[in-house]
C-alpha cells in the first residue's frame, strides 16, 4: 500500500507556510530554552495555518498510521516505528503524551523545513481517542490499529459505549486498513459492523484462551453488555496470536507458526502490543514486509518512557513502572517477578478519582516501603484494607525518594518505583534522568 | 464464631468504579472486630441466599442498567421483604437507580426498577463530575467522596426521604437533596468508594446488621489506623475544593 508522494497542495507551500512554520519554530526554540517540550508551538502554528497537519503529512508516500486504544498506545507506536525503520522507511512519529493536535503539530515543527518539506515515508501517530475525530479529519489516516477498550476509562468518558463511538468515528476517516484486537468485546462488535460495510481491509490479532487464562487478570477489558450474545459466536482468523508469555519472552504464532521473541518489558500487554504492531506492519508494507526484520526490530527496541524500563542510579537498579489506571497498574503488577522487595508507589494530585484502586488486586505485594505523592494517603488506605503494610506515608516525593534510596538495598539490588505520570516526571527530575522526558522517539 | 452474610448485587455489571471496595471495607472492619463474613455475589440468574445481613450494589454504565432490568425486578419482592425487616443496604448511583421505582433513559425508554426505594431517575441530564462531593447527614456528619453521573432523581413516595444534603455538586438535583433512604436502605451518589472514604457510614451499616443479629461490634486500634488514613483522604479532597472536612457547627 504505497502511493506516489503528493506535492504540498497546489504548490502554495513555501509562501503559505513560511510564516506559520517560522512562528512555530521560534516559539518552540524559546520553549526549549526555558527547558520544556510543550504543545504551545504547535498551537501557534495551527492558529495561523489550520490545515498545517493535513498539508504537511500528506507528503508521506505510505500515509499516516494511527495507533488507538485505552492502553498500550505509546508502546505500540514505538514498536511500529521500530519495525518501519527496520524496513528502511523514514518515520515521522509523535512522542508519547503528545497525542493531541497541537502536540502532533509541535512534533512536526521539529522536523519540517521552513518551506513545508518533511522527508518521511510514513507517519506513525499515537492518537488520543477524545481528539481522534479531529485528528483523523486533519491527517486522513490510511491505516489504524485499535488495541483495546478497557474498563478504567469510566472517570474520563463515563460510558464504555462512548469510547466505542469515538473509535467508530475515527475509523470512518480511515481509507484503507484497520487492525483490531479480536478478543476485545467492543472491538469485536466494531469488526462486525466493518465487515458488513466492506469498505476497509481488516486484520486481526488476538490471544489464545490459554494465554488469557495464564494472565492473572486477563486483558482487563471492558464488557459490551448489550452485544455479548451477538459477538460471542463470531470467530475471526488472526494473523498474530499470542500463545504464551514468560516474563519478557513472548511466544506469538504468525499464520499458525510459533515464534519466540524477547521484548523490552514483561507482561501479556506487551506481547499483545507486539502482535498488534506486527499485524499492522504486514498489512501496510505488503510485499516489502519481512517477519524476521519485524521481530528483530522488536527485540532491539528500547522500552518506552516509564513502561518497564530500568534506570541505573548510583549503583542501584530502579525499575520504573507507569501507573496510569487500573489496567496498566494491574498488568504491570501481575508481571512483577514475585513480590518486590523494595517498592515505592506515588500518586499525584492529577489522579482525580482513585476508586479503581479497589478494583485492583494488590495481593501480589508482601509490603510496600514508601507511599508518596500528594495522594499518598489513598494508596495507603487501599493497602491497609488488604492488610498490607504500606510502610512510610511521605507525600513529598523528594523526601520519599531519599528515604527509599537510603534504605537497605535488597539482595537482588533492585528497587521498583510505581509512579503515575506527574510523579514520574518529577521523580526523573529529582533523580537526574529528565533527559528521557520527551519520550522515546 | 459469629458470622455475617454480605450480599453483593450484580458485581459483574455494577462494580465498574471500584464499588467492590465497599465490600472490602465491610469485610475488613468486621474481621478486625473478630466477626467472620460470608460474601455472596449475586449475578443474573443466581439464587439468592435465604438470609442476608448487609446488601450492597455499586454503579455502572447505562448499558448495564438496560441489561439488568429484568434481573432486578425478579428479586424485587425479596429485596423489599428484607427492607421491611430492617436489613441495611447500600446502593451507589446506578445501583441506587436500579433499586428505585423507575429510570427514564436518554431517548425516553423507561426501565422499571426493583422498587426498594421510591425514587424516579431521569438519566438524560448533563453529566456532572464533582471531584470533592460533600454531603451532610444529620447523625453521621459530613461525608465526602466523588460524584459522577448524568441524572437527576425525584423522591416519589411517602416512606422514602433524602439521605442527606448536598453541600457541593448536584446530588439529586432537587432542593439540595442527596440520595435516598427508606428504612435501613441507603442510596447515594457518593463514590470513592464511599465506605472507604467514610468509615462512619460503614460502621453505621455494620451496627445495624449486628443489632439485628444480636451480636456486638467493637472497634480497636486497627480501625483507628484505617480511620486516620480515611480522614487524610477526605482532607485532601476537601482542601482541593476549599471546604471544611467537618461540618461547621450551626
Ligand atoms: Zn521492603
Amino acid at each position: 500500500m504505497s502511493r506516489p508522494p503528493k506535492p504540498l497542495g497546489t504548490r502554495p507551500s513555501a509562501a503559505r507556510y513560511f510564516i506559520p512554520i517560522l512562528a512555530g519554530k521560534v516559539v518552540r526554540l524559546l520553549a526549549r530554552l526555558r527547558g520544556g517540550g510543550s504543545a504551545f508551538p504547535g498551537y501557534v502554528t495551527l492558529k495561523l495555518a489550520p490545515r498545517f497537519l493535513h498539508d504537511i503529512t500528506r507528503q508521506f508516500p505510505h500515509g499516516n498510521v494511527f495507533v488507538l486504544g485505552s492502553n498500550g498506545k505509546s508502546t505500540t507506536t514505538h514498536m511500529l516505528t521500530s519495525i518501519m525503520r527496520a524496513h528502511g522507511l523514514t518515520v515521522f512519529t509523535n512522542p508519547s503524551g503528545g497525542n493531541l493536535p497541537q502536540g502532533i503539530a509541535s512534533s512536526l515543527l521539529g522536523q519540517v523545513s521552513l518551506s513545508g518539506r518533511l522527508k518521511a515515508d510514513i507517519g506513525v501517530i499515537e492518537v488520543d481517542e477524545a481528539f481522534g475525530k479531529v485528528i483523523a479529519e486533519a491527517l486522513t489516516p490510511s491505516a489504524a490499529v485499535i488495541l483495546n477498550l478497557q474498563i478504567d476509562q469510566i472517570y474520563r468518558f463515563h460510558e464504555p459505549e462512548r469510547v466505542a463511538g469515538m473509535f467508530r468515528d475515527i475509523v470512518a476517516e480511515v481509507s484503507d486498513v484497520v487492525v483490531l484486537n479480536r478478543d476485545d468485546h467492543f472491538l469485536r462488535t466494531l469488526a462486525g459492523r466493518l465487515e458488513e460495510e466492506g469498505r476497509l481491509d481488516l486484520g486481526f490479532f488476538g490471544l489464545t484462551d490459554e494465554a488469557v487464562a495464564s494472565a492473572p487478570h486477563g486483558q482487563v477489558i471492558a464488557r459490551d453488555y448489550e452485544n455479548e450474545s451477538i459477538a460471542a459466536d463470531s470467530v475471526r482468523e488472526v494473523y498474530a496470536e499470542v500463545q504464551a508469555v514468560d516474563g519478557a519472552t513472548a511466544t506469538i504464532a504468525f499464520d499458525g507458526v510459533a515464534r519466540s521473541m524477547r521484548l523490552s518489558a514483561r507482561g501479556l500487554h506487551y506481547a499483545v502490543d507486539a502482535a498488534a504492531a506486527i499485524t499492522l506492519a504486514r498489512k501496510v508494507l505488503g510485499d516489502r514486509f519481512s517477519l524476521d526484520s519485524a521481530i528483530s526490530a522488536l527485540e532491539s527496541a528500547k522500552p518506552v518512557y516509564g513502561r518497564g524500563e530500568t534506570v541505573q542510579h548510583n549503583g542501584q537498579e530502579l525499575e520504573i513502572l507507569l501507573l496510569k489506571n487500573l489496567a496498566s497498574f494491574q498488568m504491570n503488577v501481575d508481571y512483577l517477578d514475585g513480590a518486590p522487595e523494595s517498592v515505592m508507589i506515588a500518586l499525584d494530585e492529577g489522579s482525580k478519582d482513585l476508586s479503581w484502586l479497589y478494583a485492583a488486586d494488590v495481593s501480589k505485594f508482601s509490603h510496600v516501603d514508601v507511599v508518596s505523592g500528594p495522594k499518598a494517603a489513598f494508596m495507603a488506605l487501599r493497602l491497609a484494607y488488604d492488610n498490607i503494610d504500606y510502610g512510610t506515608v511521605e507525600p513529598d516525593l523528594e523526601k520519599a525518594l531519599k528515604t527509599m534510596l537510603a534504605s537497605e538495598l535488597p539482595s537482588d539490588g533492585k528497587r521498583t518505583l510505581i509512579l503515575d505520570y506527574d510523579q514520574m516526571i518529577l521523580a526523573r527530575k529529582l533523580l537526574g534522568h529528565s533527559d528521557l522526558e520527551r519520550g522515546a522517539s | 464464631m459469629t458470622q455475617l452474610t454480605i450480599l453483593e448485587l450484580f458485581p459483574e455489571h455494577l462494580a465498574v468504579n471500584g464499588d467492590m471496595g465497599n465490600v472490602i471495607v465491610l469485610r475488613e472492619r468486621l474481621r478486625l472486630a473478630g466477626i467472620d463474613v460470608t460474601h455472596v455475589k449475586h449475578n443474573p440468574g443466581d439464587d439468592l441466599p435465604d438470609d442476608v445481613d448487609i446488601v450492597t450494589v455499586g454503579t455502572g454504565p447505562a448499558s448495564a442498567l438496560r441489561v439488568l432490568e429484568a434481573s432486578a425486578q425478579a428479586i424485587g419482592d425479596r429485596l423489599r421483604g428484607w427492607r421491611d425487616d430492617g436489613v441495611p443496604m447500600l446502593a451507589v448511583t446506578a445501583g441506587m437507580q436500579l433499586l428505585g421505582s423507575r429510570v427514564i433513559m436518554p431517548g425516553g425508554a423507561v426501565l422499571e426498577g426493583a422498587g426498594v426505594l421510591e425514587i424516579e431517575t431521569d438519566a438524560s441530564a448533563d453529566r456532572v463530575v464533582t471531584n470533592c462531593f460533600v454531603i451532610d447527614h444529620a447523625e453521621l456528619g459530613r461525608l465526602i467522596g466523588i460524584e459522577n453521573h448524568g441524572s437527576t432523581m425525584a423522591l416519589t413516595g411517602p416512606v422514602t426521604e433524602a439521605f442527606g444534603t448536598a453541600v457541593t455538586g448536584r446530588g439529586n438535583g432537587h432542593a439540595k437533596h442527596e440520595g435516598a433512604r427508606a428504612a435501613n436502605v441507603i442510596g447515594t451518589h457518593l463514590q470513592g468508594p464511599v465506605l472507604a472514604m467514610n468509615p462512619v457510614l460503614a460502621d453505621h451499616l455494620i451496627e445495624l446488621a449486628c443489632e439485628r443479629k444480636g451480636i456486638s461490634y467493637s472497634q480497636n486500634e486497627g480501625h483507628a489506623k484505617l480511620d486516620s488514613l480515611a480522614l487524610e483522604c477526605r482532607r485532601i479532597l476537601a482542601r482541593s475544593a476549599n471546604v471544611a472536612v467537618d461540618r461547621p457547627a450551626s
